[in-house]
């Protein structure tokens, strides 16, 4: 589904990303951990387009297609989406009218009909039950003043109504207390399917206790250091990365 | 091409002369709005009530005047409150000036609606003018429609009496070049004013806007809120002024103005003024440029929504409180629709 080869990432003229090599089969779930300043979020925003993250080096292909050739709109049509590490505030903008907007932009791309509004009113607040998220969210503006617990669940919201091929949870985690994890990772749970994967970028074993990976990553000085499967993640819980501090490429 | 008779306040102003220098020099032929153009017009607003203006002269064969209502020799005088708008519609044909004088009586209630169509390059300047007598309230709608190559020129001059109240809203979309004054007055105490303006412009469009409260009798409390969006080549010179006489102790003034810029060629000139001659009044006044949130259109786009209509959507933020927020749904529909046809 999602190929990276040697990918090499330069932020601000400094490079971030310095080699990464990843392959994301159909229906997989990949955790990447790793210390502040690794290079994780960047990845995320590398791979949903954002601006000034120029890519030196490498390739990406998503489902076949060249996706450093797209656009943000039109790799998130194609099914990539980015649960944002700080999702951004658009004041004016009604959460509900962009959701609609969103989800009418993808059908319109798939070649569908628009929803019924009726319909897709029912269908947001049924996930927002599921989520535990406030009914008066649906009205206010798109995070704006929005708790962080409230953020994290209005992007896997977003995220099952746009139900993507691959989801990218860049630390979904961060600013949710034990029982939003909980709600927040169950909703990832119920999203996961064959055809589905999912990259989740994450500091702690915790969420990947309740979002269980087939594989995990551990990312140093913009490289993949390490891989291996649920059982590193419990390894880096006791451990640390303390071994990453050394020579970058050590155990890649 | 005669000037037109423009106001001081505009001729103070050297690039305002200068923008309209090369309209001037033109001679236009001018147009003519068919009759069937004009009902269909008509319909389209669906007014209850209304009165139509043909180049400034009030046409009794496409108005429906309420009742309460009399228009003699270019006077309007609104004796009762109306139930329902009133809608007046303006169609330039030609390059002529108008004076039209509004009186709304002690103590009377009505929604006045303005819209000014025109096209090619004829140059119509307006001077309308309302008095608002004692503890009157004016809901006022003005909304100047041009396509790329029409002018519009309006001065909106509105004194108020004790405890008179006017709500403005004031919208301004596109055009060649466009010029609006308003003149807001107190002439007795307890008044308010609260003003809503919102210009839209692009291609190679503009507009001087001038705005000038002034505070003569105490206690009157005056708010402007105004945004701007301009896209290509549009420009627009703004100029809002707060004045505060001598004797209008305890006044409340306040004015805001905030400018989004769509295109690295677009400019906007922002002028705050104040003059307050009062020591014991509240004012203040400000006035902010900006671009896009470059974040917020990234986060809409990486949900699929096209770069067009992500911008539109955060444009349309940009000025919600302006625009959804206006009673006169015709006024919110028309500036909506100039908001999507900005990008």
């Amino acid at each position: 589904m999602l190929s990276i080869k040697d990918l090499v990432v330069r932020v601000d003229n400094k490079s971030i990303l310095k080699g990464i090599s990843l392959d994301v089969a159909p229906g997989t779930v990949h955790a990447i951990m790793g210390p502040n300043g690794s290079g994780k979020s960047t990845l995320g925003y590398t791979l949903a387009g954002r601006a000034g993250y120029e890519i030196e080096k490498g390739s990406v292909t998503f489902n076949g297609l060249d996706l450093t050739k797209m656009d943000p709109s039109e790799r998130a049509l194609q099914g990539l989406f980015l649960a944002f590490q700080y999702p951004v505030s658009v004041p004016g903008v009604s959460n509900i009218n962009f959701l609609k907007a969103m989800v009418n932009a993808k059908r319109k791309h798939d070649g569908l009909e628009e929803l019924d509004t009726f319909e897709f009113l029912a269908e947001v607040k049924a996930l927002m039950k599921q989520l535990g998220m406030k009914e008066e969210l649906i009205s206010r503006s798109v995070n704006d003043g929005f708790s962080g617990g409230e953020k994290k669940r209005n992007e896997i919201l977003q995220m099952a109504l746009l139900k993507p091929k691959l989801a990218i949870l860049d630390e979904t985690d961060s600013g949710l207390d034990i029982d939003a994890l909980r709600i927040v990772a169950d909703g990832v749970n119920s999203l996961r399917s064959p055809d589905r994967s999912m990259i989740v970028v994450t500091h702690y074993q915790r969420l990947l206790d309740l979002i269980e990976p087939d594989y995990v990553h551990v990312l140093a000085h913009g490289q993949i250091v390490q891989s291996g499967d649920k059982n590193l993640a419990l390894s880096l819980e006791s451990t640390g990365y303390g071994f990453t501090k050394g020579d970058a490429h050590e155990g890649a | 091409m005669k000037a037109p008779n423009f106001h001081p306040l505009f001729l103070q102003n050297k690039q305002f002369m200068h923008d309209f220098g090369a309209v001037l020099q033109n001679d236009v032929t001018p147009v003519q709005f068919e009759p069937k153009w004009i009902q269909n017009l008509l319909l389209t607003l669906e007014p209850l009530h209304y009165a139509t203006f043909v180049d400034g002269i009030f046409s009794k064969e496409y108005s429906q005047i309420p009742e309460g209502v009399s228009i003699q020799n270019q006077a309007v005088v609104i004796e009762k409150s109306l139930n329902h708008p009133f809608h007046m519609v303006f169609l330039d044909q030609k390059t002529h000036e108008s004076d039209l004088s509004i009186t709304l009586k002690s103590g009377v209630t009505a929604s006045v609606s303005q819209t000014f169509y025109g096209t090619a390059s004829t140059l119509p300047y307006h001077r309308i003018s309302f008095s608002c007598e004692a503890m009157s309230v004016l809901f006022y709608d003005y909304l100047q429609c041009c396509d790329e190559k029409g002018c519009q020129f309006a001065e909106i001059r509105i004194t108020q009496e004790k405890d008179s109240k006017v709500h403005n809203a004031i919208g301004l979309a596109s055009g060649f070049r466009s010029g609006v004054l308003l003149y807001t007055q107190n002439n007795a105490e307890g008044t308010e004013a609260n003003t809503q303006i919102v210009t839209l412009q692009k291609d190679k469009s503009v507009a001087h806007f001038i705005s000038h409260t002034d505070h003569v009798a105490q206690n009157g409390t005056s708010t402007i809120e105004a945004k701007s969006v301009l896209n290509d080549k549009a420009r627009l010179h703004f100029v809002g002024k707060i004045e505060v006489q001598q004797h209008a102790r305890n006044t409340d003034a306040r004015l805001k103005h905030q400018s989004l810029l769509l295109s690295p060629t677009s400019e906007v000139s922002s002028e705050p003024q104040l003059e307050i001659n009062n020591k014991n009044v509240k004012c203040a006044h400000g006035a902010t440029v900006g671009q896009l949130d470059k974040e917020a259109l990234f986060y809409l786009k990486s949900r699929g929504l096209p770069e067009q209509e992500a911008q539109s959507m955060l444009i349309q933020a940009f000025c919600e409180s302006l625009i959804i927020e206006a009673k006169n749904g015709f006024w919110k529909n028309e500036m909506l629709r100039a908001v999507q046809a900005l990008i």
